[in-house]
């Protein structure tokens, strides 16, 4: 892996800190020189950290690679950069050494960031996988996530939305909560972010009780809140997954923390990185649909099936048959249709694509900096769909003395986008819904050069045109996020310190919404226009104090422990308003209304914490590390409010033994073992007080408040306790070549917290409470090799697999069955929100089949949907819904391959995931044979008679919802295994070079193809797409999501000095 | 320097007492702690109380009471599967509008417990506390009547809930009809005790004539008919409500505070809270609503109620129609009209209040309890002041059965859907008798069996306590 660019800054950062706290020596000081190269490309090496050991001095290389130091002959001089293995030499005579350094794919002495501090990788005892930028696919993308998918071990990464900006899910080591929040904690250069004060639950974005009627109503997209983080100021990605890793976050770990540590200054000159890149995206996979032939032949079928179904005959004339059930007239001669429209092809374009970052980064004696600037913005391949992100970072690292030293971290950025109505219900004018619905047969243009539509025709498809949805609404979105961090150090003797910070984020997020006059919803051609704002402001701040202390006791015993205190409080200010009368529909704002809807109140939650660690190492062999933290929070009952988080882990050094010296080819072989508390507490801020909500009334003909109980007080309640058990292993063999890292845990979840439900006497439908207990228990391998390293051609993979099983142990009774939607339940012995489905198995081939199979509906005819007879009570009722699958995969993986020629480097990503199903929502309208909507062109295999049965899958077309046929069931659910090619990366290094007198400095040039192509037998745009967003229990359910984009970029990295 | 570091670390730690910065509490929304202290919170809680109240006539009342009959089908080929349980009589547990109903009504109930425990427990002033816990147990004891009706038990409670602990202890298990009656009756005559007789011109609150009306209506399905002749005679006597001359002004938008109302639960448009009948009654097709809208036609008139009505009959104008004109085009299509605002500007928003009581069904109430008391003379003049009305000639009859058999007719025709069918079906014993018949005459063979005549416990409530499915 070629590591010329991008620096991993945060690397030597820390190995100057190891090595300034040093030895002194005795000598005679001179003057050593010399140069350092690229062991293989023979290129000066600049910014090279050349330190002599025990002492505080040292210096980096300059452009040229050039350094000088003073020094004794007994000192050790090291020579440090990142991407490269160390070089050491011992002065002795020579006054001029000339070094050359070998690249490392990844080094055993890297710093891995754990919370609260950081440790050496071969000491660390939990699960953690750490991503340098290089791990992260290429390739300019709006927020981190995307950039980690098939990278970590045990992490289930899913872009749910195709929409720029779009929501993706991150899922570390299966679901964890059915009520409580799942998104892992994310920790920014120290400070844990969110909303939800527990996991960071940053699900503030949505709009779904602003606008006056509800009618200007857009609820799945919103922005991605990690896109306020640059991908490129990142300098490292750790993924905690133990709970000795995740411990030290106490309440907020159980499902997972994500540390994102920006990058900082280093000393040296200036360095200054440009990159830019641009592209374009076409959307990757469109649905066929029938043709317009096709579709007259299927609307005919349904509606004269219908008719004989209600008595009549096939051959009648439209003028006796009832409304349901008439036939277009020119559906009847095939020949005379003309029209044929695939509207994808009206809603979807190319759009392109654009990413521009510069930073600076630099010190000197006593400041470190790092400046950075990014503009990004994207068009999505759905018309009037974009995204724009402006970020600002400087990252400044002072040292006011030699044991004084301070921080400053200020990072800005304004996002803003228009969403176009991409997602959402038909009836709702969702545009996706709207453009597959859509008869092929129907002109885009009416004679006198309107949007033609056949909504209000009783034989056409209720659907509006989509060009009049992109048109008559809008919904722009903003958000401007400023965080800053701050801390003040002092190290009070060599090996301990003190450590305060103090960090504010402050996030708005603005959205506007407009319906106009010209558009209506559902059976209405056009409604009154609805303007809607939601306005909401979000004000987090912590203090954190920590002390730190590092002591050796003779050669064998090392401690390292750090102990602290943390106050965090955060508060929410949610505006909503909505207007309706606009006289005109030329001012789409609240302003030119009648403003009569409207909200505001302000929720928060606070979090007071103590927490300690102890690692201790005993010959460097016997690892050991005990956590604990102790968490207060305002969101548990006054019986339960503090809770307490421990977590012990073991790791063995086997490698250090002497008995496997004779193992040579072993570089290092560890076994860890960890067990431990973490907690969950995302279920909202007051869900343990009892709760009176407003209610709306009338009194003599005027709106009148009426006030009601809402919520059950409950003081017992408290947070998820997730007890967790790890073991694992790494192995490194053959000089770093082979880096295997295998763990198998299991995670028990008691204490769940649930929505568990109430009879409807007591007056409330549930409460949460803590019942429940669930379990994951999984595996995960992580494989990382060099296959070829040729001086000339190198080749290396990164493969990594996980194994996650998820189950229900126990609930409020053993009957309990929480339904998370018309289609998932949660029951012990499940997992949860498996898919509860009558099962449906074919069509009924002929009359015989129909007589012999359970009764469904006394009028049950050849060519209907044919259920399994589940409790085989011999007939077809609810009670016959089963189990048939759920939406978690069995495993997923990741494959990636960097092969290198020279300054050519090629990397191919793959991604895959096996065993999950996926309820296509939007089935219900483009399959359901009902002789209205356009369909998938695979209805043309439906049944018609026994002569012609079609697959055997497919029901007949009629129009009419007897015997459920249309209703939900299992027909709709699809196996949503896929592999993914999801990243196809070139890149050529062209090398310094002078040119006139003019000094070229080192690009990077690159041709990047990323979401390249998607094997799967799933029938919809995308086998992750999601309609249920961040809300991860109810995933599996897909409603037309946002298609994801094939992206194509070409672009450059520069580094100048 | 360290001193100064640590200061700050102990400042800030103790800057607060850490229990307090831990309890915080929503500024926007009440809590149960501060709450049932003043008469505007006990006012304010029984406008709660009438919300929940009214939601139960949204929408499934008429699944339950005229879907079920020969008064309606289901008109549309999207219907859901509940609808068409409904439609066909075929009810099962997992039927999400039986569903609905269940927890609208006993929500309703238990918000009124809560309402009448604190009430007691205030030191509110004695007549307004009266006029409170009087107003509330009519709510309550309608509730239990409509339990009682739809479900033949109910779970009976009195108490509010203050926390899962208190729930775990709580007997919710269904008690018999007879003391869930017992119940409703103690209901009504303290409510008849405690409202005095004011001159009710908020015909949206309860008053002691409306309290009369429902003991009438509760003695007459209790086969109590002298109780129910007693009470519905005082009711009369009071002489405060009468028929309105036109009966369409009964359910047009403007139709608040009218003389025949005992109760009407209200609703305006413009502010969310408007009445959706007009998507249950009305086809899904243009050229009934304003606006180009639709409705979506869950529940239209059957053919066999159109043609029930007399020749003449002015009720029919007004109540039902069978021509819509889709772009100008005549069309047939048969909607119900009652309590539809045609004119409003979002089908969901309809302007119009929903009479849950009026005068015309205490009178064919009297009627019933005098022709059940052998007084089938007198019972005769009240059936014809309600046919007068309508445009109709007075009916002579003597025999007692054949005036059941009127008043039977006269009261689907009365009150065609306005939630009386099934429940006046049920009273009489002529459920599965009507209903077999008309789906018979339809070609249908769908049938109400002996064990449909009461409806099932939700799966949900099953679910959660498997002893309510014994």
């Amino acid at each position: 892996m070629s590591k010329n660019y991008s620096h991993l800054n945060l690397f030597s950062y820390f190995v100057l800190i190891v090595f300034l706290s040093g030895f002194t020596a005795n000598a005679q000081v001179r003057t050593v020189t010399g140069k350092v190269m690229d062991a293989v490309s023979a290129v000066p090496l600049s910014g090279v950290t050349v330190n002599v050991i025990g002492k505080r001095q040292g210096t980096s290389t300059n452009s040229a690679g050039e350094y000088s130091v003073q020094a004794k002959a007994d000192d050790l001089l090291t020579f440090n950069s990142v991407g490269y293995k160390a070089g050491q030499v011992r002065v002795g005579d020579v006054s001029v050494y000339n070094i050359s350094l070998i690249a490392a794919a990844e080094s055993l002495d890297s710093v891995v960031v754990i919370g609260y501090g950081s440790q050496r990788k071969r000491d660390i005892t939990g699960s953690v996988t750490s991503l340098s930028p290089d791990d992260l696919q290429p390739g300019p993308a709006a927020s981190f996530d995307q950039m980690m998918q098939g990278k970590v071990a045990g992490a289930q990464i899913t872009q749910t939305s195709g929409a720029p900006g779009g929501n993706v899910n991150i899922v570390i080591r299966g679901i964890n909560s059915i009520t409580g929040g799942n998104q892992p904690l994310y920790v920014i250069d120290g400070y844990a972010i969110g909303s939800g004060g527990g996991g960071s639950d940053v699900s503030n974005f949505n709009g779904d009780t602003y606008s006056s009627a509800g009618m200007a109503r857009n609820t799945v997209s919103k922005i991605n809140p990690l896109s306020s983080i640059n991908p490129a100021d990142i300098a490292s990605i750790e993924v905690l997954k133990d709970a000795s890793a995740t411990a030290i976050y106490g309440s907020r770990g159980a499902n997972g923390v994500i540390i994102i540590t920006t990058k900082k200054g280093r000393k040296g000159d200036p360095v200054v990185h440009i990159e830019a890149a641009g592209g374009f995206q076409t959307v990757a996979n469109k649905l066929e649909m029938m043709s317009a032939r096709e579709f007259a032949e299927f609307h005919a079928e349904g509606r004269d099936n219908a008719w004989v179904y209600a008595g009549g005959n096939a051959e009648d004339p439209n003028d006796v048959r009832t409304g349901g059930t008439r036939v277009r007239p020119e559906f009847r001669d095939l020949q005379s249709l003309h029209t044929n429209i695939d509207w994808q092809d009206q809603i979807f374009r190319n759009a392109p694509l654009q990413n521009y970052q510069l930073s600076t980064a630099g010190g000197g004696e006593s400041v470190d900096y790092m400046v950075s600037l990014g503009y990004y913005n994207q068009q999505g391949i759905i018309k009037r769909s974009d995204f724009n992100k402006y970020n600002i970072r400087s990252n400044i690292d002072v040292k006011l003395s030699d044991r004084l030293s301070l921080g400053v971290s200020l990072a800005g950025s304004y996002t803003h986008g228009d969403f176009a109505r991409a997602e959402g219900h038909l009836g709702t004018r969702g545009l996706i819904a709207a453009a597959l619905a859509n008869s092929p047969a129907m002109p885009i243009y009416q004679a006198d050069g309107s949007y033609s539509s056949e909504l209000l025709d009783p034989l056409g498809v209720p659907v509006e045109n989509p060009y009049l949805i992109l048109e008559e609404f809008s919904d722009k979105r903003n958000s401007v996020n400023i965080f800053s961090n701050n801390y003040l150090q002092y190290d009070i003797l060599d090996g301990l310190s003190i450590k305060t910070s103090i960090g504010v984020n402050y996030i708005t997020n603005a959205t506007r919404l407009w319906k106009s006059s010209q558009i209506g919803e559902w059976g209405a051609k056009t409604s009154p226009a609805t303007a809607g704002a939601h306005n909401s402001a979000l004000l987090n701040w912590l203090n954190e104090n920590t002390i730190n202390y590092t002591a050796r006791f003779g050669a064998d015993h090392k401690f390292d422990a750090v102990a602290g205190f943390t106050a965090q409080k955060e508060s929410l200010n949610m505006l909503q308003a909505g207007a309706m009368d606009f006289p005109t529909d030329l001012i789409p704002f609240l302003a030119g209304g009648n403003v009569n809807a409207g909200t505001n109140y302000i929720t928060e939650w606070a979090m007071l914490s103590w927490l300690g660690r102890i690692n201790y190492s005993f010959k460097n062999k016997w690892l050991l590390t005990g956590t604990v933290r102790k968490d207060g929070s305002s969101r548990f009952g006054v019986n339960n409010r503090w809770g307490t988080f421990p977590s012990a882990s073991l790791g063995y050094r086997l490698s250090d033994e002497a008995f496997m010296k004779a193992l040579s080819f072993v570089d290092e072989l560890k076994i860890r073992a960890s067990y431990g508390a973490s907690g969950n507490n995302l279920i909202g801020n007051y869900a343990h007080i009892g709760l009176l909500g407003v209610v709306p009334y009338v009194g003599n003909g005027q709106p009148l408040l009426g006030v009601t109980p809402q919520t059950l007080a409950n003081e017992n309640l408290t947070w998820e306790r997730s007890l967790q058990t790890n073991l694992g292993l790494d192995l490194t063999m053959f000089n770093n070549r082979i880096n295997l890292t295998v763990d198998a845990y299991r995670n028990m979840k008691k204490d769940l917290l649930l929505n568990s439900l109430l009879p409807a006497a007591t007056g409330f439908g549930s409460v949460t409470q803590n019942i429940g207990e669930l379990e994951n228990k999984g595996l995960e391998i992580a494989l990382n090799t060099q296959n070829i390293t040729g001086s000339f051609f190198q080749w290396n993979t990164n493969f990594n697999i996980s194994f996650n099983r998820n189950k229900v142990l126990a609930l409020n009774s053993s009957s309990a069955r929480i339904l998370s939607s018309a289609y998932q339940a949660t029951e012990v012995g499940q997992p949860i929100s498996s898919f509860f489905l009558l099962e449906a198995v074919g069509v009924f081939k002929n009359w015989d089949e129909v007589r012999t199979s359970a009764l469904q509906h006394p009028n049950t005819q050849p060519g209907d949907i044919r259920f399994r007879d589940a409790n085989g009570d011999g007939k077809i009722t609810d009670d016959d819904k089963t189990y048939v699958g759920a939406p978690w995969p069995k495993y997923t993986f990741g494959f990636n391959n960097q092969l290198t020629y020279k300054n050519l480097s090629l990397g191919i990503s793959l991604t895959g995931s096996y065993g999950q199903k996926m309820y296509f929502q939007g089935a219900e309208i483009i399959m359901n044979s009902a002789g209205v909507q356009n369909q998938l062109a695979l209805v043309n295999d439906r049944w018609k008679s026994e002569a012609e049965p079609g697959n055997g899958l497919v029901p007949r077309a009629i129009r009419n919802d007897y015997a459920r046929g249309i209703g939900v069931n299992s027909r709709y659910l699809f196996e949503a295994s896929f592999v993914r090619i999801r990243n196809v990366n070139l890149a050529y290094k062209l090398p310094a070079a002078k040119l006139f007198n003019t000094s070229i400095p080192a690009i990077d040039l690159f041709a990047d193809v990323s979401n390249v192509y998607t094997f799967t037998d799933y029938p919809g745009y995308d086998p992750e797409g999601s309609s249920t967003g961040d809300n991860i229990a109810a995933s599996g359910i897909d409603y037309f999501s946002y298609p994801l984009p094939r992206t194509f970029t070409l672009g450059l990295r520069m580094r100048i000095r | 320097m360290k001193k100064y570091m640590l200061s700050v670390a102990l400042s800030l730690l103790f800057l607060c007492s850490c229990n307090k910065f831990l309890e915080l509490s929503p500024a926007h929304q009440i809590s149960e702690n501060n709450f049932y202290k003043t008469t505007e919170d006990f006012e304010n809680a029984l406008v709660g109380v009438y919300a929940s109240f009214r939601d139960v006539f949204t929408r499934e009342i008429f699944y339950i009471a005229e879907l079920t009959t020969d008064n309606a089908e289901v008109s549309i080929s999207s219907s859901s599967v509940a609808e068409m349980e409904f439609d066909e009589m075929n009810l099962t547990p997992s039927n999400t509008i039986v569903q609905g109903f269940w927890t609208k009504v006993l929500f309703t109930i238990a918000r009124t417990n809560i309402l009448l425990q604190r009430l007691e427990n205030s030191d509110l002033n004695t007549e307004i506390k009266a006029r409170i816990a009087g107003e509330a147990r009519f709510i309550r004891a309608y509730s239990y009547f409509l339990m009682v009706q739809v479900f033949g038990r109910s779970p009976i409670t009195r108490e509010e809930f203050r926390s899962p602990e208190d729930i775990a202890k709580a007997d919710l298990s269904l008690k018999p009809a007879e003391e869930v009656y017992e119940e409703i009756v103690n209901d009504l005559i303290e409510a008849e005790q405690l409202l005095v007789d004011n001159g009710h011109t908020d015909k949206g609150k309860v008053a002691l004539g409306t309290v009369k009306a429902l003991l009438g209506k509760v003695y007459l399905t209790h086969n109590q008919h002298a109780d129910a002749l007693k009470v519905l005679k005082e009711l009369t006597e009071m002489d405060k409500y009468g028929l309105q001359p036109e009966y369409q002004t009964l359910f047009k938008p403007g139709n608040s505070n009218l003389d025949e109302s005992l109760f009407e639960l209200q609703f305006i448009s413009g502010f969310n809270q408007g009445n959706e009948y007009s998507v249950l009654f009305t086809p899904a097709s243009t050229g009934l609503l304003a606006n180009n809208q639709q409705g979506s036609g869950r529940i239209t008139p059957s053919l066999d109620l159109m043609e029930a009505y007399e020749a003449g009959d002015k009720r029919k104008t007004a109540s039902v129609g069978d021509t819509i004109r889709p772009n100008g085009v005549k069309e047939y299509s048969r909607h119900g009209l009652k309590f539809v605002d045609l004119t409003a500007e979002n089908p969901r928003d309809g302007a119009v209040n929903f009479t849950l009581i009026r005068y015309a069904d205490v009178l064919l109430m009297y009627a019933e309890a005098l022709n059940e008391t052998d007084n089938t003379g007198e019972a005769l003049k009240y059936l014809n002041r309600i046919r007068f009305r309508a445009d109709l000639e007075d009916l002579e009859i003597t025999d007692q059965e054949l005036m059941r058999n009127a008043i039977a007719q006269e009261r689907r025709i009365e009150f065609a859907f306005e939630g009386h069918r099934w429940f006046d079906l049920r009273r009489t014993g002529k459920t599965q008798q009507v209903i077999n018949a008309f789906f018979a005459g339809k070609g249908l063979n769908f049938t109400v069996e002996d064990d449909e005549l009461v409806f099932p416990i939700p799966r949900r409530e099953i679910d959660i306590n498997p002893e309510l499915g014994r």
